[in-house]
């Protein structure tokens, strides 16, 4: 059922993780922050700033050593990580794969043609997933993600190996999916020039949540610097390039 | 050809290979792609324990072995989901120690060697009819579980973790898969024996795979190489009096390096 966009999607309170359970290594510390329904979120941080951990709590995959989640939004779906996928030596075309994307609750008769249709893949329905592209791929995995008929959207990494010019058309697709359909979508990535170009909001995490508002928030809140540090390596005169 | 079939064990030889030949590649193209390849091994030691145990109890072989296998496989499959131990280290200790017990069972019990061979490298003479019940009866549950569960088990197999972010039970879904992999193995005890049921399971999968069909297409193909190489392997063992085993794994294997030279001629023309 659609959410309308004054509810949160998401809400998440004072959510810290630690592998090892208590007294194990940190990687989230008391993180609280509410995502309305309809939001394009983006996750900034550094690599090991507990992204990715945040998402799988968000997923349900772990479980917070402390803190509460509380998921309003409607069913999730996942994109996760391109490099975390199964090698090119499974035996599966895109239509299984894009179809196992249906197996729980009740999708609409056609759903897996039109989440093959929106992404742009229908023509490749018959080819082998490991024959394809990276950006291909992760189209073939965006279209898994739809076909569960999701409200709200969550991507991991999703353009990591994926060359310039399929990225772009992969964050075309995500803008449209997020205008269009009302999803709310939430993307982990570590390459801040993504991030502030394609997000309305940002979270900076790195362990502890160091910022969240706007681009134009992040940028003159100097949580940049906060979240690498010093520059982390990010040269301000280089966005957009 | 045909008239060994006018002996009542090579035809309940033919039924009962028919029956593992056709459910043994269905499950094992999900350990095959999710790296679990070692497990069948692994199980068919454990059913050659259930044998011993039988032996020693006097209860029904096949039964006993498929009970033994079942319960093993619960506890390799709650080890491995409890992360305390690494998943092959887990296989290692199931599979040295079934055998351990087997030995020991089999030694104490002497007199038994004949037997212990033909389950370590079977024998289609010793599938009797009560053998053929249990193991049609058994196969046909498992061939079921398998159509109706197919499609979640793919989803776990090609990505666990969006299989659980999506709402599937990937813990239950992957232990009724072991589950069902040691009912089969120990249904396959008779046919193939326990040191090659591994390769009934691998081999024609392994086949099919270089074809690079869709999983269905790939699944199916294994099923018709592993029945080729069961019915060959009969006919050839039969008349050549060669171990049963051994000689439909030879079949599986060279309808694998037919498959590999194929592709490979594929791709360079």
């Amino acid at each position: 059922m659609p959410v309308t966009p004054a509810h949160n999607a998401i809400e998440v309170t004072d959510v810290s993780f630690s592998y090892g359970g208590d007294g194990g290594v940190p990687v989230l510390e008391h993180i609280t922050c509410n995502i309305p329904a309809g939001e394009y979120v983006g996750i900034l941080g550094p690599n090991g700033g507990g992204k990715s951990t945040l998402l799988k709590i968000l997923l349900g995959l772990l479980r917070p050593t402390s803190g509460n989640v509380v998921m309003a939004g409607g069913p999730m779906s996942y994109v996760p990580q391109h490099s975390a996928q199964t090698d090119g030596q499974f035996p599966a075309t895109v239509a299984e794969v894009v179809h196992s994307g249906t197996l729980v609750g009740k999708a609409p008769r056609n759903i897996v043609q039109e989440a093959m249709a929106n992404t742009g893949i229908a023509d490749l329905a018959r080819r082998s997933v490991g024959s394809l592209s990276g950006g291909q791929r992760q189209r073939v995995y965006l279209a898994r993600a739809l076909a569960a008929h999701p409200r709200i959207l969550v991507l991991d990494e999703p353009t990591v190996g994926v060359d310039v010019e399929a990225q772009e058309r992969f964050y075309e697709l995500l803008r449209s999916l997020n205008k269009d359909l009302g999803l709310t979508i939430l993307f982990a990535s570590h390459d801040v020039d993504v991030i502030t170009r394609e997000a309305k909001t940002i979270l900076c995490i790195n362990r502890r949540l160091v910022s969240h508002g706007t681009p134009e928030d992040m940028v003159h809140s100097g949580a940049l610097l906060h979240l690498y540090d010093h520059t982390g390596g990010y040269d301000h005169d280089h966005r957009g390039a | 050809m045909f008239a060994m079939f006018q002996y009542d064990f090579m035809v309940r030889a033919l039924i009962a290979g028919v029956v593992v030949g056709a459910i043994a590649p269905v499950i094992g193209i999900f350990l095959v792609v999710r790296r679990y390849s070692l497990m069948s091994d692994t199980l068919a030691h454990v059913s050659l324990a259930g044998i011993a145990v039988s032996a020693l109890l006097k209860t029904p072989p096949v039964i006993t072995a498929v009970v033994t296998t079942l319960l093993a496989s619960l506890g390799i499959e709650k080890l491995r989901q409890s992360r305390r131990l690494f998943g092959e280290a887990v296989l290692a200790l199931f599979l040295t120690s079934s055998l351990a017990l087997a030995v020991v069972i089999f030694s104490a019990l002497r007199g038994l060697n004949g037997n212990l061979l033909s389950y370590l490298f079977g024998s289609i003479t010793t599938v009797s009819p009560g053998d053929v019940w249990v193991i049609g009866g058994l196969g046909l549950v498992v061939m079921v579980l398998m159509v109706v569960f197919y499609r979640r088990l793919f989803a776990v197999a090609y990505d666990e973790d969006v299989a659980q972010a999506q709402g599937l039970p990937v813990q239950r879904l992957s232990l009724l898969l072991v589950m069902l992999a040691a009912v089969t193995v120990s249904l396959a005890m008779r046919i193939v024996g326990v040191l090659l049921i591994g390769a009934l399971m691998v081999i024609p999968v392994m086949a099919a795979m270089q074809y690079q069909l869709s999983f269905r297409g790939t699944t199916f193909l294994a099923v018709a190489f592993s029945l080729l190489a069961v019915f060959f392997g009969l006919v050839l063992s039969f008349a050549l009096n060669l171990a049963s085993g051994g000689t439909i794994v030879l079949m599986a294997l060279a309808l694998f390096l037919v498959s590999l030279a194929w592709r490979s001629l594929g791709r360079k023309g």
